[in-house]
């Protein structure tokens, strides 16, 4: 910085210093007004006005999930089909799957899954996904439900939000 | 309660005039905490001018500043149990009162946006804080909010940098840069002698 520059910096401080105590001076009527705002009550925390308008947008955004799972749940159902599998054809399968070389257990288990598959019907295996769609919306409706309590908790414990945490 | 009114306050204390308000404000601070209206009023009186002045660098009216100091104290009351009482109490108090001071201009901005101040007239120009004047009236015409409070408690509180950033929010080398440009401003704003002038 040149030095006239920083002269001219040092008057600007000087003259900031200076005018800072003039603008102290000025007195006001803060103090009265926040006693008087204290005794009506307006010190007390916002987290009574946060809950006011939260609870009954909640209550109303639960009532309007339930009723959507509902909707949806019913509408997925679909009659099932029920069939009866002879033993000897499970019997059959799994040892069909034996021969193969995997371990008895597995072959157990691909079995009945083969064996499930070939018994269920198309309609079956829609109704199951409308089941499992439902299943799935209904998960993802009470998770965000849970992040919504979390963060109005959060902001009801953060009360004031632009209070630093601790001194500086 | 009477000697702690009785006081006057300095803007250049000393380290131990400075010590022993830092005690007085803890055990104001603890008394607060346990109920005592009374004990929160002296502290708000120890401390509406200076709050009072920093809210001036965000509002254009004496009303609006003196909304703004009368929910900065709103915070610390409410915020009272928060304190640490081994730190000194002024600081604290500023950095709520810098954060209060600038939501109401992000509020202000925010109605002038979406038009509710459409059928009102023009904002006011500022409002001088003294009859005659002083550079905090250019400092306000001139220069960004965050400018106009950094510049407040460095000349106005005293603040070293490191305090003033933790106030504003920024690093200590990007405060020092805002007061700096800040100073430059004034500079090629205001001739010699308008810094020469009382």
């Amino acid at each position: 910085m040149e030095p006239e520059h920083r002269k001219t910096d040092e008057l600007v401080a000087a003259r900031l210093d200076r005018d800072a105590e003039r603008e102290l001076a000025d007195t006001g009527s803060v103090a009265l007004a926040v006693m008087s705002r204290m005794q009506r009550g307006a010190a007390e925390p916002k987290r009574r006005r946060v809950w006011l308008f939260a609870a009954p947008a909640l209550a109303a955004a639960i009532v309007g999930v339930a009723s959507l799972a509902v909707v949806l749940g019913t509408a997925g159902r679909a009659p099932v089909q029920t069939t009866t599998v002879a033993r000897g054809e499970t019997a059959a399968a799994t040892e069909t799957v034996s021969e193969t070389g995997r371990s008895k257990r597995i072959g157990l288990i691909t079995a009945a899954e083969r064996l499930s598959a070939m018994l269920e019907t198309p309609r079956d295996l829609e109704a199951e996904a409308a089941r499992d769609t439902t299943r799935r919306i209904a998960r993802g409706t009470a998770r965000t439900i849970a992040q919504s309590l979390a963060i109005l908790g959060r902001l009801s414990s953060e009360e004031p939000a632009e209070t630093p945490p601790v001194a500086g | 309660m009477t000697s702690v009114l009785a006081q006057p306050f300095s803007l250049v204390e000393t380290p131990r005039t400075a010590e022993r308000g830092v005690t007085e404000d803890a055990a104001l601070v603890r008394r607060a905490r346990a109920g005592d209206e009374g004990a929160f009023g002296q502290l708000v009186r120890r401390y509406e001018n200076r709050v009072l002045a920093l809210s001036r660098r965000a509002t254009r009216t004496r009303q609006d500043a003196e909304d703004v100091a009368q929910e900065t104290f709103l915070r610390v009351w409410r915020a009272l149990e928060r304190f640490d009482t081994a730190r000194p109490f002024a600081p604290w108090l500023l950095t709520i009162a810098v954060r209060t001071a600038r939501s109401h201009a992000a509020r202000e901005h925010r109605k002038r946006m979406i038009g509710l101040k459409l059928a009102e007239p023009a904002p006011p120009p500022i409002e001088p804080a003294t009859a005659d004047g002083t550079i905090w009236e250019e400092v306000d015409r001139l220069l960004p909010l965050t400018t106009r409070l950094a510049l407040w408690l460095k000349h106005g509180e005293k603040l070293a940098s490191p305090a003033i950033a933790a106030a504003i929010g920024k690093s200590e080398t990007a405060t020092r840069a805002i007061i700096s440009r800040a100073h430059r401003t004034l500079r090629e704003s205001l001739d010699k002698e308008a810094l020469d002038g009382t």
